[in-house]
């Protein structure tokens, strides 16, 4: 097996974990939260959405002034003001989002592709101004038409984005769909591909593994799993896998994520399953 | 184990010693396959308490030379030689079989001889220590599949948990069993049937698998009398896995469901429902309004989203309904008289 040398992990456990229904961090576990995975060597932190109100860009500020050596990202819906919020609090590095199937262009933003590529120009042109590095999502983009993707992701390398995301939103892949699908895109892609996946079907972190070794540069997961639904690809599982099973280290120190898993277990207040891999109660210790 | 298809469900030799369980009746032992440890004394147990399916696990040491393998093999032989016999139906487990470098030792190749002249039912491939990728769980098992005079089953743990994935790349490859447990429980952890089930009919649409329409609950029901509590976000059976709170996928879902759920909660027995709290947006407000019977302008449920959010971040909670009801009431007071301040903070009753 050719190792996929440059994999690298972005965590959003305090963007799309905690918008797991039900979950609030608060700012002390937030700024606790970010200096552990700081500590882990996690490089990518997917802090927030400066979009959500007045406190929540406060809380933002707080946790932009942590001394800190990972690059803090901020997440955002694909129009000016919300981008404009970002930009106020001090964020260095964008993320913007669109969906990009026609299931979600049509049914969610009732608009069409055409008008998707547009919205991405003036986020990007508008993002020009300010210097800062950006980062394109593409939402569902596992229902997309892939050749609209890599329309999408054209855009996105004009203008200078560093990555793509590509969101099985609904985590409605299996691990071979996965490699097909992120094989095919990854080797026309102009960008590097980042793979966001979903744990509808208990297949997260296999899918995670499944886009690595199709050629996709980085993954974003979230510690334990938190997220949406059935949750994301846990960051435990999937940087001890890859190191297990491809001799792959992807810089994280794996020693350091079974107290993160307790202190976002705690924060979360979601007790871990004693049956969950790695970090239950009844899991053996592989780190 | 009719309603999902399932061929025989597993028990111990050792759990049922442990915990003394005595069967009533006999009346299913036909479903039960005990599992015992490779020695006659285990065997004949397991035939003394009535069982007449009987798993022999054994695992064999991977990293040894061939000819060590096969004087391992040979022990086993003499096992087999001596309880094997027509009112039994032996499944032989080669517990860390995957573990196997299949260019270097072909275990389904070695253990060939035994299949027909022992009459083993069928071959248990594991891989207990849950070592495989789902990708080389995929290539080994369909060499194994191919090679095999009898049946395969596969079982795939959790240890780093590819259990489920694993299972699914054994189906591709072939193999005809899997052993599965309800939400993946065991030490070492297994596959979960519910999302195997599932994925196979779902994600593969393969209607031949049973529908799972009450799943949700009649895995709850097991795992409460073995005293396990499901989380609430446990794929595909989990309470919550149908919970939508931020203002994105609550404005969705409220479209379209298929826009955020891969699946209907009718296809798992759940439901739907929203949450209210600090990722809400005003369609969430205005829709979970509708349900209790209010309503209020696009303009003023962003007023009120502000409180709800406040409120959320505070007591670290989503919303309950009643609060939404009080952080209602007290905005349609405030906008009557707005010349009252009123702040919301510490009038929040918690329930």
């Amino acid at each position: 097996m050719i190792r996929n040398e440059g994999f690298e992990i972005i965590d959003t456990t305090l963007r799309d974990g905690e918008q797991s229904a039900g979950v609030v961090f608060s700012v002390e576990e937030r700024m606790n939260i970010i200096s552990a995975l700081d500590k882990a060597k996690v490089k990518w932190i997917e802090a927030g959405i400066p979009a959500m109100g007045k406190q929540e860009c406060e809380d933002l500020k707080l946790m932009l002034n942590l001394s800190i050596k990972s690059n803090l990202i901020a997440w955002n819906r694909a129009n000016l003001e919300d981008l404009k919020a970002s930009i106020d609090c001090g964020f260095k590095f964008v993320h913007v989002s669109l969906p990009v199937s026609d299931l979600h262009i049509e049914h969610k933003l009732q608009k069409s592709r055409t008008w998707v590529l547009n919205q991405l120009k003036k986020c990007m042109e508008y993002l020009q101004n300010y210097g800062v590095t950006v980062i394109v999502g593409a939402e569902d983009a596992s229902r997309a038409d892939p050749k609209f993707f890599l329309q999408y992701a054209d855009i996105a390398a004009s203008y200078g984005a560093i990555r793509i995301r590509y969101s099985d939103t609904v985590g409605c892949l299996d691990h071979f769909m996965t490699y097909r699908k992120i094989k095919e895109i990854a080797d026309h892609s102009p960008l590097p591909v980042e793979i966001h996946a979903h744990n509808d079907f208990g297949l997260a972190v296999a899918n995670t593994l499944a886009a690595y070794k199709a050629g996709a540069k980085f993954a974003s997961v979230t510690v334990t799993g938190l997220g949406e639904r059935a949750g994301n690809a846990s960051m435990e599982e999937t940087a001890v896998s890859l190191k297990h099973f491809y001799n792959y280290d992807c810089g994280i120190e794996l020693e350091a994520l079974p107290s993160l898993a307790e202190m976002v277990s705690k924060a979360s207040e979601r007790t871990l399953f004693p049956y969950k891999p790695l970090v239950g109660s009844l899991a053996s210790n592989l780190f | 184990m009719k309603k999902y298809s399932l061929d025989v469900a597993d028990v111990s030799l050792n759990n049922l010693e442990k915990n003394m369980v005595k069967f009533e009746t006999d009346d299913f032992l036909e479903s039960l396959r005990c599992r015992v440890g490779c020695t006659r004394q285990e065997i004949f147990k397991a035939k003394e308490l009535g069982f007449s399916k009987i798993v022999i696990n054994t695992s064999l040491d991977p990293l040894v030379p061939i000819p060590d393998i096969l004087k391992s093999i040979e022990s086993l032989q003499s096992v087999l030689q001596t309880v094997c016999s027509n009112d039994q139906e032996i499944y032989l487990s080669i517990d860390n079989a995957l573990e196997f470098p299949v260019e270097e030792v072909n275990i389904v190749d070695i253990l060939d001889p035994f299949i027909a002249k022992y009459g083993i039912k069928r071959l248990i491939l594991g891989d207990v220590n849950g070592k495989m990728d789902p990708f080389t769980t995929y290539n080994k098992l369909n060499l194994f599949t191919n090679m095999a005079q009898c049946p395969v089953e596969y079982m795939g743990c959790n240890n780093y948990g590819m259990a489920t994935a694993n299972t699914l790349s054994a189906l591709r490859a072939g193999v005809e069993y899997v052993a599965t447990a309800v939400s993946g429980i065991g030490i070492p952890g297994v596959a979960a049937m519910e999302e195997v089930l599932m994925a196979a009919r779902h994600l593969w649409k393969n209607e031949q698998v049973p529908n799972g329409y009450t799943i949700a609950a009649d895995c709850e029901n097991i795992l409460r009398r073995a005293g396990i509590i499901l989380p609430g976000e446990k794929a595909i059976i989990g309470k919550n896995v149908f919970a939508h709170e931020s203002g994105i996928h609550v404005d969705g879902v409220i479209k379209n469901p298929n826009l955020y759920e891969a699946i209907k909660p009718e296809e798992v027995g759940l439901s739907r429902f929203l949450v209210i709290g600090k990722h809400s947006g005003t369609a969430s407000i205005t829709q979970k309004l509708r349900q209790l019977d209010l309503s209020l302008s696009p303009q003023e449920a962003a007023t009120l989203l502000d409180k709800v959010r406040h409120t959320a971040v505070l007591q670290k909670k989503p919303v309950t309904d009643t609060q939404l009801k009080t952080l209602y009431n007290l905005h349609m007071e405030s906008i009557k008289e707005s010349n009252i301040h009123l702040s919301i903070e510490g009038e929040i009753s918690c329930d």
